[in-house]
């Protein structure tokens, strides 16, 4: 072999080198950050499903749930001698705020009308039927 | 002739050594970065895995008998407070060490609930109450509890604090 074909041939084991150094760093890099979306968007889901089922359960007064609250706002009657949909958006206000979610970070809606703000960003949503509207939590993040 | 030649092997030897000297280097080099990316998988995996774990756990320990509220044999999606103060034995995680409580947040109180407190308390020690770690991240997630003696429902959260 010539000087210059065993320099070409250096180089060329030095590039393979470089790019084999290339696949095993995408390869650790890839694999740790996929496993780890997966891994909060089902905490997320878990969060989103336990908070709604527990603010259903929550006790506003004497022996009236939260549910049986977004019930009177449905029907447009009172409950803990208030009406309905106001005192809906106060204790859901109060719920959130324990938890230390902000306004900015969900939605309630009881059919179409919506009893918080507005929050953008991707969206996970829990939801159960109740008299045929669909009462939904939808959590921003 | 052959000083000149001989030289010329010499020269060519050098040559040899210091093209395999570099290699070797290139080649350890790549091998360092590599245990150091393999290693690194390693733990990360290690954390994934004890992460999976303690967040199956935050769902095995709300469908968990010695402390899910029922009524008239139904079971309920939430936490009887009054079987949360004696619990005993909870199975958790070997994977890595954890601490476990039920905290209650509506509203919010910081005592520990005893038998004696109860229920003018907030917070339930349920496994490793007593451990302290240097270092360590919660996961929680939100929890109906229920009072037994009053019949009424507040909010809470099951925390788990992990050892990182």
């Amino acid at each position: 072999m010539r000087k210059a074909q065993i320099e070409i041939l250096g180089l060329m084991i030095i590039v393979i080198l470089l790019i084999f150094g290339l696949i095993l760093y995408f390869k650790f890099a890839a694999k740790s950050s996929s496993s780890d979306d997966l891994l909060q968007t089902a905490e997320k889901n878990l969060e989103v499903s336990n908070l709604l089922s527990a603010v259903r359960l929550s006790t506003v007064c004497d022996k009236t749930s939260f549910d049986d609250v977004v019930k009177a706002c449905n029907d447009g009657t009172f409950a803990c001698e208030k009406e309905g949909c106001t005192l809906l958006r106060t204790e859901l206000s109060s719920r959130m705020d324990a938890y230390g979610i902000n306004s900015s970070r969900y939605m309630f809606f009881v059919g179409e009308e919506m009893f918080s703000f507005k929050c953008e960003g991707e969206h996970i949503v829990e939801s159960y039927n109740m008299k045929g509207k669909t009462v939904k939590l939808v959590f921003c993040y | 002739m052959s000083v000149l030649s001989s030289t010329k092997a010499q020269l060519q030897m050098i040559e040899i050594l210091m093209v395999v000297a570099v290699f070797v280097v290139i080649l350890l080099v790549g091998l360092v970065f590599y245990f150091k990316f393999a290693a690194q998988s390693i733990h990360s995996a290690g954390e994934n895995v004890c992460e999976v774990s303690n967040t199956v756990l935050l769902t095995a320990l709300l469908s968990n008998p010695e402390m899910q509220c029922s009524s008239s044999g139904h079971e309920e999606r939430c936490l009887d407070t009054m079987r949360l103060l004696f619990v005993k034995n909870l199975q958790t995680t070997a994977t890595c060490r954890q601490k476990v409580s039920v905290v209650q947040v509506l509203p919010a109180d910081n005592r520990t609930c005893t038998t004696v407190t109860y229920p003018d308390c907030g917070v339930y020690p349920l496994v490793n109450a007593n451990l302290t770690f240097s270092s360590s991240y919660i996961l929680s997630t939100p929890v109906g509890l229920y009072f037994p003696l009053t019949d009424t429902y507040t909010l809470g959260k099951l925390v788990i604090e992990v050892e990182a």
